[in-house]
Parts: structure tokens; C-alpha cells; sequence
């Protein structure tokens, strides 16, 4: 198995389009935070701190690297499934488009072995993805805004001490993989279901996307589906900056995107392994 | 006759002139109930008028729910005429009134003083008076000042802002001594805070509403709670220490 997953790990690896994503986050993270040090740090002044500024003095680095990092955190994840997709859309799907199964498939592994290293190696990349992405908004929004206690403004506000930070952009880090886990294994399920890479791509797009709308939309009907819907967990990554952090929130949320997750995965086995690679 | 009659007019008109000139000579009649609060400001003040600037640092307790600030500590700058610095890594507020020391901010030249009454605060006698800044821009649009003790001084300052928020601060003195100069400088300042009910924000987008996903790491702030408090601990003055204006300047 482990052979497996390394075989499928360089040949992901040795794509071009595994690198689309890295790529575009890194020319475009560092173009914001370009911006943010340009001018834009003053747009959020105006938001947030005028508020606040009006009933006190604020003192202390408030528009700090975590700040941003978190912010990016925030405003990217709705994005970054794009680029999963990218990868996860292809891994089933591409073999089929080169007509590569047939070989895959004389070898010694079974299909089930085959399509869990196929698996495991696209949820590498949804990992290596979010870190890199998290890594790199952070450490530049640091390197450019300096350090500071943390401000996270939902109804109300929170103070996070710095000395906490580090533990909880971590965690933060950790369940944003999980949740992307999500993206990249439905994409994984809709390749096995075709033998073009676009498909996969465009019907995940579709699906997180009207998704958001039903969750966002404030109608009855819809908020009573919600709870049946994967992209509502999407942020669970937000409560590791609540005060006091509700851990029983938290699990109960990574025990439903892990469920997600081995269904989706289930689903794709099922399939696959009754999949007419013939014709 | 026509002399009686006329000398009739004469005191009447007399009589008006002198009410008149009565009337103009004590005040509004709410002015003459109490001290001058112009003399009463300005015998405060006498003393700080030394400060050209000041160096000072605090330790505060912000207790105010939805709003989770830990305990932080700073150094405050503070120079004429009415520039402020807070120096600190922690995030750092400080309610705008009289948390931050400003020996200046009452100076009757800038505000409108009255007296209103005679308020004994905590069993000490105290003249309570209302300032309001001239300058519009203010953020704060009035004050009501507690003035008592020996030597006389600002004991409570309950301050309005623009959007309504009410911070009562009750400062407690030490006498700090620095050279030849000594003078009674806040020890404690304990404030509390009352917020207004502001609305319920129109909703701009749905997606960034305060329930979507999308946004909530990137929410705005929503209204604050009702009440809270600040507890503010001053330590170490030090004045005339010659702070550069860069200090001061918005990074």
C-alpha cells in the first residue's frame, strides 16, 4: 500500500496542474498583502477600528500579521476549493481520459487498494495546499504587519493574547484541512463517475456553491436543510478563535466532516469497483 | 401736577432701569446659585499648568461582555495640547473621557462651564458642573464634572460621547513628587461604561450577514452590549521629560 501511495504521490507530484494552486495563491497572496500595506490596511481602520475609535483609544499593533493571517483565512477558503478541485477532479478521471485504467489495472493491486492511494494522496494535497496557503498568508502578513494580541470581531469582541496564537492558528490550520477534505473527496466521487476532469471540477463548484446560497439565504425551508449540508461545518475552523472555545461544538463538527468524508470515499469505492473500464 | 406726573415716570422708569441693570449685572439666575465655574476650572487646573508633557504607565481590567479583552498594560504619552500615545504590544483600549489623564481637556477657554449643583460624592462635598466643548469635531459632545477635596480637584468625570455612550470615571489621587514639583495625579480611575441601544444594522449582503459562514471571519463589529467597566491602575508619573513630537506622529 504504501508503495501504491508513493507511486501515486510522484505522479501527482509531477504534474503541472498540481502546481496551478500554488502557483496562484503564490503570486496572489502576496499581491494583497502588497495592497494591504499600500493603503488597504486604512479601508479596515475605517470598518472596524472607527467604531470602536469613537468610545476609545485604542492602543497596541491591532492591524497585526495574525490579524491578516486570519482574515486570509477567512476570505480564501471559499477559494481554495477551486484549486483542490483542480487535482482531486483529475485523479480518477484522468486516467480514464489518457486510457491508462486498463494498464493500472492488470497490476497485482486490487481496485479498492488503487483508488484508497488515489485517495490518500489527494487528501496529501488538500493538506499541503491549506498549510501552504495558511503558512504563507500568515508568515508574510507577519514579516509585513508585525505581531500583536489578536482581534476577532463576530458579535462583539475578542482579545486573543499572542502567546496563544501560534496552538490556535495550528488547530485552525487542522480543521481547514478537514473541511477541505470535504471538497477534495465529493470531487474524488464525481471522478470516478467520469472519464473528463472538468466534470468533477464544475459539479463540485456547483454543488459548494449552491450550497452557501441555501445556507446564506434566510428562509425557513432552507436553514432546516442546513444541518444536511457539509459547507455549514466549513467554518469550524472559527471556533478555535472563540472565547471560551467550545470544544464540544468543535468535535461534533469534525466527527461530521470526517462522516462526509468516509461517505463520500464509501461511495467511490462502491462505484469504481463496479466501474466498466472496458468500454 | 404735570411735575408730579412726570417725576411718577421718572421712577418708573428708574425702577425698570435698575431691575435691568440688576438682571444684567448677576447672570442667568441657575449661574449665580453656585460657584463661578470658570474660577472653580481654572483654580483646578492652576496646579497641572507645569505639565508640558507626561509619561505614565497603566495597568487595565476591561470588563464589558461580548467584549473579551485581557488584562493589558501601557505606557501612556501624553503632550500638549492634547496629543496622546499608547504604547503596547497587548491590544489596548482605553475609554475616551477621562480614563487618560488630560489636565488640559477642561480648560474654560475651550468649554462651556456651568455649575449645576452641589453633589456630594461618597460623603464629600462636591460641586457637580457641566462642560461642553466648543469644537464640534470633539468626539466627546459633553461632560459633567464632580470638583471637591482639599486641595480641590476633579473627583468624577461622567463624559457623553457622539453615539451615545455614558463613561462614568471616579479618579482616586496619590500625591506624586518629582524634583521640587509635587502634584496630586490619578492613582485608580474606575469607569463605567453604559452603551446605547443603536438598531439592528441593515443587512448590506446577504452573504455577509452575521449567520453566513462566508463572512463570520471577517464580520464587522456589531453593537456593543449595554454596560460595562475599566479599571485602570496609573503608576510611575514622570513630566517635562521633553517626549519628541515623532512619538505622537500615526504610524
Amino acid at each position: 500500500m504504501v508503495r501504491l501511495v508513493w507511486f501515486e504521490t510522484i505522479k501527482t507530484f509531477t504534474r503541472l496542474r498540481t502546481y496551478i494552486g500554488f502557483l496562484a495563491f503564490g503570486i496572489l497572496v502576496p499581491l494583497v498583502v502588497a495592497g494591504l500595506k499600500m493603503g488597504g490596511q486604512r479601508a479596515f481602520e475605517r470598518n472596524l477600528l472607527a467604531i470602536l475609535e469613537q468610545d476609545f483609544i485604542i492602543g497596541g499593533n491591532v492591524l497585526n500579521g495574525w490579524f491578516f493571517g486570519f482574515f486570509f483565512l477567512g476570505a480564501l477558503w471559499v477559494h481554495v476549493p477551486i484549486v483542490l478541485t483542480l487535482v482531486a477532479g483529475d485523479q480518477i478521471a484522468g486516467e480514464g481520459d489518457a486510457g491508462t485504467f486498463r494498464f493500472l489495472l492488470t497490476r497485482a493491486g486490487s481496485r479498492s487498494r488503487i483508488i484508497t492511494a488515489k485517495f490518500i494522496v489527494t487528501l496529501l494535497y488538500t493538506a499541503a495546499m491549506v498549510l501552504f496557503i495558511g503558512v504563507l498568508t500568515l508568515g508574510l502578513s507577519l514579516a509585513v504587519f508585525g505581531s500583536g494580541d489578536l482581534l476577532v470581531v463576530k458579535r462583539g469582541l475578542v482579545v486573543l493574547p499572542e502567546s496563544g496564537l501560534p496552538a490556535h492558528f495550528l488547530l485552525a490550520w487542522g480543521l481547514a484541512i478537514l473541511s477541505m477534505f470535504v471538497v477534495s473527496s465529493l470531487c474524488f466521487l464525481f471522478s470516478a463517475f467520469t472519464d473528463n476532469s472538468v466534470g468533477p471540477i464544475v459539479a463540485t463548484m456547483a454543488v459548494i456553491i449552491i450550497s452557501l446560497i441555501i445556507i446564506t439565504l434566510p428562509f425557513e425551508m432552507f436553514q432546516a436543510i442546513r444541518p444536511w449540508l457539509f459547507v455549514n461545518y466549513f467554518d469550524t475552523w472559527q471556533k478555535v478563535f472563540d472565547d471560551p472555545i467550545p470544544w464540544g461544538d468543535i468535535l461534533r463538527n469534525v466527527w461530521i466532516l470526517l462522516g462526509f468524508t468516509a461517505l463520500f470515499f464509501s461511495i467511490t469505492l462502491a462505484w469504481f469497483n463496479r466501474k466498466d473500464i472496458l468500454s | 401736577m404735570k411735575t408730579g406726573k412726570h417725576r411718577a415716570i421718572a421712577l418708573l422708569a428708574a425702577l425698570f432701569l435698575s431691575a435691568a441693570l440688576q438682571a444684567a449685572w448677576a447672570g442667568p439666575a441657575d449661574a449665580a446659585a453656585g460657584p463661578d465655574p470658570v474660577k472653580v476650572f481654572a483654580e483646578v487646573l492652576k496646579p497641572y499648568s507645569v505639565i508640558r508633557d507626561y509619561t505614565v504607565r497603566v495597568e487595565a481590567k476591561v470588563r464589558i461582555p461580548d467584549f473579551r479583552v485581557p488584562d493589558f498594560a501601557a505606557t501612556v504619552y501624553f503632550k500638549r495640547p492634547d496629543r496622546f500615545h499608547l504604547e503596547t504590544k497587548n491590544f489596548a483600549p482605553m475609554p475616551r473621557g477621562a480614563a487618560l489623564f488630560d489636565p488640559f481637556r477642561f480648560r474654560p477657554e475651550k468649554n462651556r462651564l456651568s455649575w449645576l449643583a452641589a453633589e456630594p460624592l461618597e460623603g464629600e462635598p462636591a460641586d457637580l458642573f457641566r462642560v461642553e466643548p466648543l469644537d464640534e469635531k470633539e468626539k466627546i459632545r459633553s461632560y459633567q464634572v464632580w470638583i471637591g477635596g482639599n486641595p480641590k480637584r476633579i473627583l468624577q468625570v461622567e463624559s457623553l460621547s457622539v453615539q451615545g455612550v455614558k463613561a462614568r470615571a471616579r479618579i482616586r489621587y496619590a500625591l506624586v513628587r518629582q524634583d521640587n514639583d509635587a502634584l496630586w495625579l490619578p492613582e485608580r480611575v474606575a469607569v463605567k461604561m453604559t452603551f446605547p441601544e443603536r438598531g439592528v444594522r441593515p443587512q448590506e449582503n446577504l452573504l455577509y450577514g452575521p449567520d453566513s459562514p462566508v463572512s463570520r471571519g471577517m464580520a464587522r463589529l456589531e453593537d456593543l452590549p449595554s454596560e460595562g467597566a475599566v479599571e485602570i491602575a496609573y503608576a510611575g508619573w514622570s513630566w517635562n521629560r521633553g517626549l519628541d513630537d515623532s512619538l505622537f506622529r500615526k504610524k
